[in-house]
């Protein structure tokens, strides 16, 4: 329970996002760290979801295998994705399922409006799906008459939020319990005063268990795509995936292309795999198995392209089509954690997000992969083995020679080019700033034009060079 | 053995004394060691930001600089990093492909190609937290990350458990990035100081006397945070403390 | 073009050079002597809750005594008596009200502590996530090492809805869901008379005695 006198924290919003301008993260991140309630939360509770990936880790000896073989599975999967994806459309056919296939968000979404209309379906429930929040999927059916709820917590609780979920495993992970107990007041008309988490859940049960009962149709994701079997995997630790999909008589399942494994030992792999590197533990609560409609009911599999033929075109970062969305790279980033999810204005953050989103918009996306240090912790975590520091790396080299970067910062880099290219012209410069360094008063150094002295002491210059030193102590050449 | 000294930028501008070190260092193990006097910078400040034409200059004059050595040595694992696995402004000509190969970073010098087993004109007797920059830690293998499945290994603890006195320590969060990142620190600044922040204070927490690395620039925002901080803990190379220093 | 074909036709178009599938090993070298106790003690140590086992000429009294304050028996399995006929049950929201479902589960995991839910074991397939709380029964023979060899079963290959119903990790704050009832496990092997009609054989009766499980919560 809420002390009644405790001030709270209100909560920092994401990213501004003004049309297609670059996002800037930078200044999101800057008012995330200005709630230090909020940050300090967000990265406690990230960092000890990898430490339970770690400890989780260190139980499997054949760890390091299971990523190998996981990589290798994908990268063959993609290498071979048109006729894998034809044998799981005949498979879910054969069994009764129907396939759609969608090229772009907008056909997606046209697509399950049509299905829904076609049935009479008012109401939709579903539970989370990254590629429905891509597709912008709940906005276009609000927008047409259809009452969407989402069945998991947090993407419940972002939904009355009117926020988008900030990680793909854990949506409300930046809110502390004041702002959902605060969201809950306004939208259910729960008590505000009291956040206690268990009490909360069974709010949000309690209201959405009769929309479950009476929703004309179900929504889910899918984890994996089963080629051999036509299967459609969801694992959730809710149960509201089976919620969704088996109490209407109607399940539509939205499924990227990429999804696709070849049969079900190489699932095998990945179910040993997705869970302990996402959330420490060794498997979710409920991970089914969909290959075909209910009893009395109907099944729908929307499979979607959206970007991801193109990327698998790209020499450098088509294997970022590996993901299999677990998270683990956002909760061992220490900038993500810093930052939050929202920071980075898009559907994917954090070191995956770097490294996807400017495939949707390289303009709108352009100074993401600079909100990093390149430190490698995202690469070794990640449980198919994409090298996400080296494509963020790489994405920086594509962004420059395409004029994407800021011109002050490519001025100053040019001229740092030449400069350090000239032997003579360098020394100069850099014993002229020394000497500047060392007499100039602290109001002229830190000031609000000199970033590096917003929060830090600028290195005080030394008396001499190690070259001046090495001249005069060691007579210049040697 | 002929050893060419690798001077990086920041270290002839801002830190000679760890420069110094490192040449002291290497003449004490005998070795023919010269510092070519119109080398610069690497070209890392600007191809980790993309600006890979703009490292092209920098990159040939390091070539001009290090051509005919058995190896070049510099005390810095992100420098050596960049040289080793991201120089690739310049044509990648034979002689390019030789200095690129023979470039080590001063700890894994001492440690694989020197294999040094003792220190004995060295002491410290102070407890020191251990940081690896990143580059040093999962580029050039100076350690086992803490999120990898593999026997764990350190080359320089095992330098520094041959330092009479020194004292490891470890924070809780073993090597987690400092947020230095280069020009990651300057453009995104706000996450970068809060990073150097957490850092400096988890070795705080461990009791740390002195904060050790093979990296300088990572030591130079920590430090900035520390001090901003009025965190109680000094910064030295490894380089200083290999070669005798005792704080 | 349909979008079908314009999306296979850019995928082929940009196709990663081809490279082999790996072949997925069983991983079997740690496999422990005894797949029920291995199961159960995976179970409990994710705060699982396995049920006292019965005499062996009442196996199931244990269960019953569970059941004896439900508001609402619905079972899946003719093992255990039930109010519903879960033949007749059209729209599963009917099953909203139930209290106590029970099912027999097509097999266990010894890795995870999980058990396998399919069609044939739930009937009405919203049963296992509407009602309150779940018995599981579990035949201690029907007990398989890790998730390899779970995946290997015919189940996986052949039901129309399968699911593994598990447990977290001890100590991580239970959230509840719409979907998560309570839930408890009776390690028991189905009767003689209730032989399935797939065939399946009834295993050799194998309480042992370190079966005889806690009631943790």
């Amino acid at each position: 329970m809420s002390k009644p006198n405790e001030p709270v924290e209100p909560q920092p919003r994401g990213a501004r996002v003004r049309g297609d301008r670059p996002i800037d993260q930078e200044e999101a991140a800057e008012r995330f760290l200005a709630a230090p309630r909020h940050q300090k939360q967000h990265d406690e509770r990230l960092w000890s979801l990898r430490q339970k990936r770690d400890s989780e880790m260190w139980k499997i000896p054949e760890w390091e295998e299971l990523r190998s073989l996981a990589s290798l599975i994908k990268e063959h999967t993609l290498s071979r994705l048109d006729a894998y994806l034809e044998t799981f459309e005949a498979n879910a056919k054969a069994n009764g399922v129907v396939v759609h296939w969608a090229k772009d968000a907008a056909e997606h979404n046209r697509i399950v409006q049509d299905i829904l209309e076609s049935r009479g379906a008012k109401t939709l429930i579903k539970s989370k799906s990254m590629l429905t929040e891509e597709c912008g999927l709940r906005e276009h059916l609000t927008a047409v008459g259809v009452d969407v709820v989402e069945t998991d917590l947090g993407e419940r609780i972002q939904q009355l939020d009117e926020e988008d979920p900030s990680h793909v495993v854990v949506p409300a992970v930046h809110k502390l319990r004041t702002d959902v107990a605060n969201v809950f007041a306004a939208k259910i008309g729960s008590d505000p005063d009291d956040d206690d988490p268990q009490h909360l859940a069974a709010v949000q049960r309690m209201a959405t268990r009769p929309l479950i009962l009476k929703a004309a149709a179900g929504m889910t994701g899918a984890n994996f795509l089963v080629a051999e079997t036509g299967a459609v995997v969801v694992c959730t630790n809710e149960g509201n995936a089976d919620l969704s999909a088996l109490v209407p008589s109607l399940h539509i399942v939205s499924a990227g292309i990429e999804k696709l494994v070849p049969g079900n030992s190489d699932l095998a792999v990945f179910i040993r795999l997705l869970t302990r590197s996402a959330l420490g533990s060794p498997i979710t609560q409920y991970t089914s198995h969909f290959r075909g409609p209910r009893n009395g009911g109907e099944m729908h599999v929307v499979l979607v392209d959206n970007g991801r033929s193109e990327r698998l075109g790209m020499e450098e970062f088509w294997t970022s089509l590996k993901c299999i969305r677990c998270g683990a790279c956002m909760n061992t980033c220490p900038v993500y954690r810093r930052s939050g999810g929202l920071s980075y204005g898009t559907t994917y953050s954090g070191p995956i997000g770097l490294i996807i989103d400017p495939t949707f918009s390289a303009r709108k996306y352009s100074h993401l992969p600079f909100a990093s240090t390149l430190n490698g912790s995202c690469t070794n975590v990640c449980p198919v083995k994409i090298n996400i520091h080296e494509q963020i790396y790489a994405w920086r080299k594509v962004l420059v020679r395409n004029h994407a970067t800021p011109f002050v910062k490519s001025a100053v880099m040019k001229a740092a080019g030449l400069l350090l290219a000239r032997p003579a012209l360098y020394r100069a410069a850099v014993q002229g700033a020394n000497t500047a360094l060392a007499h100039l008063p602290r109001f002229v150094i830190y000031n609000g034009l000199n970033a590096w002295g917003k929060h830090r002491e600028a290195p005080k210059p030394p008396g001499e060079t190690f070259h001046q030193w090495f001249k005069k102590t060691r007579g210049g050449e040697k | 053995m002929r050893v060419g000294l690798f001077i990086p930028c920041f270290i002839d501008a801002f830190f000679p004394e760890v420069g110094i070190a490192t040449l002291e260092l290497l003449e004490r193990f005998d070795l023919d060691v010269v510092y070519p006097p119109d080398q610069t910078c690497c070209g890392q400040p600007m191809a980790n930001s993309g600006y890979e034409t703009d490292a092209a200059g920098a990159e040939a004059l390091f070539v001009k600089n290090f051509k005919g050595f058995d190896y070049i040595v510099g005390p810095s694992g992100s420098c050596v990093h960049h040289v080793r696995d991201h120089f690739t402004a310049v044509e990648q000509s034979p002689a390019v492909k030789e200095i690129r190969s023979r470039t080590f970073e001063l700890v894994e010098f001492i440690h694989d190609i020197l294999k040094a087993d003792a220190f004995p004109w060295a002491r410290f007797p102070h407890k020191v937290g251990l940081h690896n920059s990143c580059a040093a830690l999962r580029s050039l293998g100076h350690a086992t990350p803490s999120e990898v499945r593999a026997p764990f290994f350190s080359k320089p603890a095992t330098l520094l458990s041959k330092v009479e006195g020194l004292e490891l320590v470890e924070p809780s969060r073993p090597d987690e990035c400092c947020g230095f990142g280069g020009t990651f620190s300057v453009f995104n600044e706000s996450v970068s100081a809060k990073m150097g922040s957490d850092k400096v204070n988890g070795f705080v927490q461990a009791k740390a006397e002195y904060i050790v690395s093979a990296d300088s620039s990572c030591m130079m925002h920590q430090r900035g945070c520390a001090e901003r901080d009025n965190a109680p803990i000094k910064f030295m190379h490894i380089a200083e403390i290999l070669n005798g220093a005792t704080g | 073009m349909s979008s079908r074909d314009t999306i296979l036709a850019a995928v082929r178009a940009n196709l990663p050079k081809p490279r082999d599938l790996p072949e997925v090993p069983r991983f079997e070298s740690d496999r422990p002597a005894s797949l029920a106790a291995a199961f159960c003690e995976a179970l409990q140590r994710m705060g699982g809750r396995v049920l006292e086992a019965g005499s062996p000429s009442d196996p199931l009294a244990p269960v019953r005594a569970e059941l004896r304050n439900s508001r609402l028996v619905c079972s899946a399995t003719p093992e255990i008596e039930g109010a519903r006929d879960l033949a007749k049950v059209v729209d599963p929201n009917t099953l909203a009200d139930v209290d106590h479902a029970v099912v027999r589960a097509s097999f266990g995991v010894a890795e995870t502590g999980s058990v396998l839910l399919a069609d044939q074991d739930l009937k009405v397939n919203a049963l296992a996530y509407l009602a309150q709380h779940l018995i599981v029964l579990l035949d201690p023979g029907a007990i398989v090492h890790n998730l390899h060899a779970a995946y290997a079963r015919p189940e996986l290959r052949e039901r129309a809805y399968s699911a593994f119903h598990s447990l977290r990790n001890r100590g991580y704050r239970r959230r509840v869901g719409p979907g998560r009832p309570g839930r408890a496990i009776a390690v028991c092997p189905p009767g003689p008379k209730d032989r399935r009609s797939d065939g399946r054989s009834l295993t050799a009766y194998g309480l042992k005695s370190r079966l005889k499980g806690r009631v943790l919560r």
